[in-house]
């Protein structure tokens, strides 16, 4: 998925600048989210690249902003997990058919990324948790714990 | 244009990513390895998203050659994680059966490898 444009031309300043970044990129990555509930394959891989594209541009704030290192970090996490579950989806279907048990145990390894998946980002959203500071900033993502991953 | 503040913030954070970029690549080709290719890979990644949410403030450098090193980083990248994934999840009663798997993978890794050294040898420093 192609990274939408930001227009920064009536920006006021750098902190402005950074906001309007983070309100794009942050809201790539909740259009992208239900593909955690839905395990498609495409969509995780589309979802992991936002997720990547947003802590990139995270960690470069993070000197102005430190309030959004707790978000990249976690970002961090969801992209490893998300990243384990993508080589596990490019592996399967390269496999023989004579390896029936390592195919089950890639497959299984498959749902355990899946589920650490789940797991990081509805922990993001709980009171004080990763993406407080990076909700705040944006003013994006309040109501997105509940039910979004489960 | 986005105003001065803004472009000169953009430029601070172009010349880091460039030269991080210029050290990986320096150092990736004095000495390939995984962890270097990584380095590399990354570090062009981050180029590239700082194309992406600054373009309109930045001087404008060659995104089509980063593109180049990102695609051919990827495969070789992508060869040396799904033989490490392979060989983590393999059942001993079929090792045999994956041999040859494991070595077509080895194979795409080390001519993805050869390319990336030399579209890099080949490369003239950044922004151009």
């Amino acid at each position: 998925m192609k990274a939408r444009r930001i227009d920064l031309s009536d920006a006021c300043g750098v902190d402005d600048a950074m906001r309007r970044i983070a309100i794009v990129r942050f809201a790539e990555v909740l259009t992208l989210v239900p593909a955690l509930r839905r395990g498609k394959v495409r969509d995780l891989h589309d979802l992991r690249i936002a997720c990547k594209r947003l802590r990139y541009s995270l960690e470069r704030f993070t000197p102005r902003e430190p309030a959004l290192l707790e978000a990249a970090s976690r970002l961090s996490q969801l992209q490893d997990a998300l990243g384990d579950l993508h080589d596990r989806d490019l592996l399967l279907p390269a496999l023989s058919k004579d390896l029936h048990v390592t195919a089950q145990r890639i497959r299984m390894q498959r749902e355990d990324a899946l589920a650490r998946a789940r797991a990081l980002w509805r922990d993001a959203f709980a009171p004080y948790g990763p993406f407080e500071g990076l909700m705040r900033f944006t003013g994006l993502g309040y109501g997105f714990g509940d039910g979004v991953a489960g | 244009m986005p105003d001065d503040r803004i472009v000169e913030w953009a430029c601070g954070l172009v010349k880091h990513d460039v030269h991080t970029f210029e050290r990986a690549r320096k150092r990736f080709l004095r000495q390939p390895s995984a962890k270097r290719l990584h380095d590399l890979r990354t570090s062009a990644r981050r180029l590239r998203s700082l194309h992406e949410d600054l373009h309109e403030a930045i001087p404008s450098f060659s995104i089509k050659r980063l593109r180049h090193v990102i695609d051919l980083t990827g495969e070789a990248r992508d060869a040396e994680v799904l033989r490490e994934a392979l060989r983590d999840a393999l059942d001993v009663r079929e090792r045999r059966a994956a041999r040859g798997m494991l070595r077509v993978l080895r194979r795409r890794e080390r001519v993805a490898l050869r390319l990336i050294v030399r579209a890099l040898k080949h490369m003239r420093s950044w922004p151009s």
